[in-house]
């Protein structure tokens, strides 16, 4: 009891609750906070950027250019800016958060989901795992480099002196803090492993890899048990997408397509440490009206009847025996061109022959970003340079069958992919995939290439192994 | 008395709708057209069979599974039968099976039969495919072409069958040339096809209105769809949205207007550019594959028994100027077929089309014209005019019955003569070979046929033969 009261004390901090309290061994005071913000930085082999006040220059040896802004008031002040290893420079401005890369000429907003923190963006710093730290003048938070979740440090983090905040690298990969009280070493990833969530499925626990059936349209509510709630909160996808989204307290997913799917969870903790995922398997049976029976029943009537109907049409035939089969062909006939009448009526690309034609009828607007994923590979001694997964020597129906493997497998594939690429191109040591999603705003004036999002990377050998 | 009724035993003419869906659907077409759009039909499940080939053989061997995921979702109609992955053996036997019977098909062998196993094991090989991914359209209007095929007589013409049949009932008496020109139900899988292709264009465009209203020709969304993917032509044609604006209201108008060409035939010379034209940017731009599965089944808005005649006016009428004008872009045009098949069917394969080029060649030279008169009594010479007459695919023979002339003329009455446009007669070596330089397939050996020694060996033979 002593003890614990002395750890107690020793953890309080001296001035009446402003920095951190030592008894989360993550944080700690230090001497000098982050070093000055970075206003110029080497963004690849011969090129700098460098902020003069809102303005963002790109100096390469043909000259220097301005670079433009996709936001219509441009990015305001620029305050600091911060490289990752997969090419991208995030920049941390008055206006927000904006991001570019060595391709683009464009600066364009970082919108995570969730809307993101508060406050004016004062710095920015990108650590070994790609993790984006921003601090504002309100708030410090981290995001995974997809901007697909995060989490925003408080006062149940340890966090309680109040800003402005600033961050920026530490000598071992700590981050460091400054607040309005002094400075902290802020060092993440001391925690030890995640423990998983517990998932309620329509109200009931549900222990994980177990299997649900439910027909098609019935509702399912997914829900994150109340004792699991997580530091950074729970995450989830479904059949192994590749980006994982915040699970809101409860979700009800809408009628899933039938056949099987995988609902996959996992915790986060505040550095975005994620734990064995809990699995929900799924099996969507057909609806009723797709059973074998009913649709054979259906079928049986309506070709019987039409079948009887033609066949009453031609019963005047000299030739009753062709009389027959011209009914049965034309009962055959009106089925098949029903049934394409009703799939593009009721869409369902499963059925096919009898499909729906619901692609490409989506409609895009001024503003949206598009998506172009591709795999960039480099090497050693070779350039970065686009590779399409049928260089690997396979054949696919959907590019994603390579890529999701590729951002979500871990190791394993991406090696095996690299020795398969490398085996189809020995003039080519290829060492280093990256899973990039090029971007492109739509505008008034055109299409405007922003900053990709770099969905994986992976490199084979050296000193920056792994991702 | 009044005159013998042609109708006699047929079923009375009906009058309604009913009677109207009977003449759409089992009304006479010609045979010819028929026949070609089998060829069509099965070289281009040929061209299917090849092109998702390699990711089928893959899927079987389960190839690269370490990056490449493939998860079974079957097709409906695989779930309710059953039918699960194939393994490599099974894709052996079934590719082995499916070529030859694609094979079969084509030459015109077991024809129905073979068009029945062509379709079935089609349907198999391209639902494997989209069970291990996601259905497409580029396969459907096809999918009905080919289970459409056996309920025609597809194998009347242009078909080893019907060349056989008309070399025994030659021997047996029968008119050597006499290949049936239309006869009833060969319509029958144009129509299904037609009707396919005209109800899948016309749910495309419909969708987009249903689901996307107006608002899917801002320009954005065709921008937005094309910037997904890095086509040859995407950075040209998504830089500028007004453009892409009449674009997009041109592809809502060609998808939700196209069942107008079932009802005005004349219509095709608008929709068939048209909609390859778009499928032809939708490659360029969106990666869309290039959908040969789908534009060659426009074949069958064609009267394609008539394409080699309306070329051949074309390029022999009218100033000299005018005419290479029109070669240029039917050329382009065929070097454009041809190229987009030969990407995925073996170049081999192309020499099949040798005979068919020299056959093109050879209809358009008037010059090349001959009566071939036999022996009609003869039951060899009878068989010998079927086969001349099933070779002859640039219709440049006239047959003619030489009676007893000729009969008092030879000594075993087995007499052939070739009438060329001049007049002149041929017979024995000559006769066979001014047949060699009118008939594609025999056109390769005439070169051989005029060197030296060959004429004098050739009429020994033809005198050993004792024919003609």
């Amino acid at each position: 009891m002593g003890a614990a009261l002395v750890a107690w004390l020793l953890a309080c901090p001296p001035t009446g609750g402003g920095l951190p309290q030592e008894s989360d061994p993550a944080w700690e005071r230090v001497e000098r906070g982050p070093p000055a913000a970075r206003l110029e930085i080497r963004e690849s082999d011969g090129a700098t950027l460098s902020a003069a006040g809102e303005n963002l220059l790109r100096r390469t040896g043909r000259g220097t250019i301005v670079l433009r802004c996709t936001s219509p008031g441009g990015p305001g002040p620029i305050r600091d800016l911060a490289s990752e290893p997969a090419g991208t420079t995030f920049v941390a401005a008055d206006r927000g958060l904006f991001a570019v890369s060595p391709e683009v000429e464009w600066l364009d907003a970082v919108q995570p989901v969730g809307g993101g923190i508060q406050g004016k963006p004062t710095s920015v710093h990108v650590d070994g795992r790609r993790r984006v730290w921003v601090a504002t003048d309100e708030a410090i938070a981290v995001f995974h480099s997809t901007f697909s979740y995060g989490h925003v440090f408080g006062r149940e983090d340890g966090l309680r002196s109040p800003g402005p905040y600033r961050v920026g690298p530490g000598v071992k990969g700590e981050v460091l803090v400054e607040c309005r009280e002094g400075a902290l070493r802020y060092r993440p990833d001391l925690a030890g492993p995640v423990a998983s969530p517990r998932l309620l499925v329509d109200g009931k626990s549900w222990p994980s890899g177990a299997l649900r059936t439910l027909s098609y349209g019935d509702p399912l509510r997914i829900a994150v048990d109340p004792r699991d709630a997580g530091e950074g909160g729970v995450l989830y996808r479904i059949d192994g997408h590749h980006v994982w989204r915040p699970l809101p307290r409860s979700l009800d997913l809408g009628p899933l397509h039938p056949g099987r799917h995988t609902i996959e969870s996992v915790s986060s903790d505040r550095d975005l440490n994620l734990s064995e995922p809990c699995v929900v398997h799924l099996d969507v049976s057909y609806p009723p009206r797709y059973s074998r029976g009913f649709l054979l029943a259906v079928g049986a009537l309506a070709g019987g009847g039409a079948f009887l109907g033609f066949l009453l049409h031609a019963r005047r035939s000299a030739r009753p025996l062709a009389a027959w089969g011209q009914a049965s062909v034309s009962a055959l006939l009106l089925l098949a061109v029903g049934l394409q009448i009703v799939a593009g009526i009721v869409p369902h690309a499963r059925a096919w022959p009898f499909v729906g034609f619901s692609m490409y009828s989506h409609v895009y607007r001024e503003g949206d970003v598009i998506y172009r994923t591709g795999i960039v590979a480099r090497g050693e001694d070779v350039a970065r340079r686009g590779v399409a997964p049928w260089e690997a020597g396979i054949t696919y129906d959907d590019p994603w069958q390579v890529y999701r493997p590729l951002i979500v497998g871990g190791d394993a594939p991406n090696l095996a992919f690299l020795s398969a690429l490398n085996a189809r191109h020995p003039g080519d040591p290829f060492d280093t995939l990256q899973v990039e999603a090029e971007r492109f705003r739509l505008t008034p004036r055109g299409p405007i290439r922003v900053a990709p999002l770099v969905l994986s990377r992976f490199r084979k050998e050296g000193p920056n192994a792994g991702r | 008395m009044p005159a013998a009724d042609p109708e006699r035993g047929r079923t009375p003419p009906i009058r309604g709708s009913l009677a109207a869906w009977d003449r759409f659907w089992f009304g006479e077409a010609p045979l010819l057209r028929l026949a070609l759009f089998r060829i069509v039909v099965l070289a281009t499940a040929l061209w299917g069979l090849r092109y998702y080939g390699a990711a089928v053989e893959q899927h079987a061997r389960g190839e690269a599974a370490a990056f490449l995921h493939r998860p079974w979702r079957p097709i409906y109609l695989f779930e309710a039968l059953g039918i699960g992955p194939i393994g490599p053996d099974a894709f052996g036997i079934v590719s082995t099976i499916l070529f030859v019977a694609l094979g079969l098909g084509i030459l015109g062998l077991f024809t129905r039969l073979s068009c029945l196993a062509a379709a079935l094991l089609t349907f198999y090989w391209v639902g494997t495919f989209y069970s291990y991914g996601k259905p497409h359209h580029d396969f459907v209007a096809l999918a009905f072409a080919l289970f459409a095929l056996p309920f025609a007589p597809v194998g009347a013409r242009l078909s080893l069958g019907s060349a056989l049949a008309r070399w025994r009932r030659a021997g047996r008496g029968g008119v050597p040339e006499g290949k049936p020109e239309v006869g009833p139900w060969a319509g029958l899988p144009l129509r299904v096809t037609q009707v396919t292709l005209a109800v899948g264009y016309f749910f495309s465009g419909a969708t987009k209105l249903v689901q996307a209203g107006g608002e899917w020709i801002n320009g954005y969304t065709l921008q937005g769809m094309m910037l997904e993917f890095d086509a040859p032509w995407t950075p040209f044609f998504a830089q500028h949205r007004v453009p892409l604006v009449l674009i997009s209201a041109g592809i809502l108008l060609l998808q939700t207007t196209f069942p107008l060409v079932l009802a005005f035939p004349r219509l095709r010379w608008v929709y068939l550019p048209s909609a390859a034209l778009f499928h032809v940017v939708a490659w360029k731009t969106m990666s869309t594959g290039p959908f040969v599965t789908l534009w060659f089944t426009f074949a069958c808005f064609l009267e394609l028994e008539r394409v080699p005649g309306f070329l051949g006016r074309l390029l022999r009428t009218g100033p000299w100027a005018l005419r290479l004008l029109r070669a240029v872009p039917i050329a382009a045009a065929g070097l454009g077929i041809l190229s987009l098949y030969f990407l995925q069917v073996p170049e081999w394969l192309g020499l099949g089309l040798i005979p068919v080029a020299i056959a093109g060649i050879f209809s358009v030279l008037p010059s090349l014209r001959v009566e071939v008169r036999h022996d009609g009594a003869c039951p060899a010479c009878r068989r010998g005019m079927a086969v001349l007459s099933s070779l002859d695919w640039a219709r440049r023979l006239r047959v003619g019955e030489s009676g007893s002339l000729l009969l008092a003329a030879g000594s075993r009455g087995h007499r052939l003569e070739v009438l060329d446009t001049r007049g002149r007669a041929r017979t024995g070596f000559e006769a066979f070979r001014a047949l060699a330089m009118r008939l594609p397939l025999l056109f390769p050996l005439a070169p051989l046929l005029v060197l030296p020694s060959i004429p004098r060996l050739g009429r020994r033979l033809v005198h050993k033969l004792g024919a003609p």
